[in-house]
């Protein structure tokens, strides 16, 4: 049973975990809900890089995408879902879980 | 990914709502009006709309004209409050006892009410030690501290002054007080304003 237990590979969610996916996680689990530019500046990615994987979140159903107008200008705000709440906690318990018996 | 690093960027995300000054604007407004309404309760109708209804409304329709084009939108988680009552049951009682002593010393008369009003600057000014330590546990930042040993010292002056010199009635003291912070805090943050303009351009995507 501890054999199996010790050989079994421990599964990380790889939607999560890429680095600036984990960044925008980070940010969307911290706070209620929050707009590009915010994210933009928190995690120094670009609008590209930031669009794309805001699509693999949404479509994993972490985070949700509301697209609004303000002044004629398009203006996304993005909010992480239960699911993506719950799948970041799970992230966290299993990267501890990876460190844990090192010396 | 240990829980202060999610605290570290939790305070990141309360900072970013306080670049733009309207917290500090806002802050003043509510000083300069309150003692009005001590003066003149009649007024209470017109605090609430204009400080309940319509300045809230009018702050984010300038915020989303200048403040989230520049650093962003973002909402703040609203969990349930951390009141630490026996920090501010603490805090209470020193404000009371300091006071006392205050009263004691200056007049000889603790059970005088007129002493004790003209201590509100202090017991206010002490009081917001309390919103201090909120904003430093909140934001990361220690500089809010300052606030709270201003209005404490600025307090104390002024009820000292007051009880040294008696003055027309029992809120002069906290009317003085009241509108000192609330300029200060308007000024400071229509200056932080302005800064803010300057240093945070549009950012256009």
């Amino acid at each position: 049973m501890s054999n199996e237990n010790r050989d079994s590979p421990l599964e990380i969610d790889k939607i999560i975990h890429e680095p600036a996916r984990l960044q925008i996680m980070t940010q969307l689990y911290v706070v209620d809900e929050a707009d590009f530019i915010y994210l933009m500046r928190q995690t120094g990615l670009t609008w590209g890089n930031l669009s794309s994987h805001m699509t693999k979140l949404e479509d994993a159903g972490y985070i949700e995408v509301r697209k609004e107008f303000q002044e004629k200008k398009p203006h996304t705000i993005l909010k992480i879902t239960e699911s993506g709440r719950n799948a970041f906690q799970e992230y966290r318990k299993m990267l501890d879980r990876v460190f844990e018996n090192l010396p | 990914m240990d829980d202060k690093e999610l605290v570290k960027t939790g305070q990141n995300a309360y900072r970013a709502t306080m670049k733009d000054g309207f917290t500090e604007i806002l802050s003043g407004f509510f000083f300069i009006m309150t003692p009005i309404i001590f003066i003149q309760p009649s007024f209470i109708g017109i605090f609430v709309v204009f400080y309940i209804l319509f300045l809230p409304q009018y702050i984010e329709i300038i915020r989303k004209r200048y403040t989230y084009p520049r650093v962003g939108y973002v909402k703040l988680r609203t969990d349930s409050l951390d009141y630490r009552p026996k920090a501010l049951l603490a805090l209470l009682f020193f404000v009371i006892v300091s006071s006392a002593i205050l009263v004691m010393l200056m007049t000889q008369n603790v059970t005088e009410y007129y002493n004790w009003f003209i201590m509100f600057p202090f017991i206010l000014g002490t009081a917001m030690l309390a919103p201090s330590a909120y904003l430093v546990d909140r934001t990361g930042s220690r500089i809010y501290w300052g606030f709270g040993i201003v209005t404490t010292i600025l307090g104390l002056i002024i009820s000292t002054f007051t009880l040294s010199f008696s003055l027309d009635g029992p809120f002069d003291g906290l009317f003085v007080f009241s509108m000192l912070l609330g300029i200060g805090l308007l000024l400071g943050g229509f200056a932080k304003f302005v800064y803010f303009l300057r240093t945070n351009p549009v950012i256009d995507i």
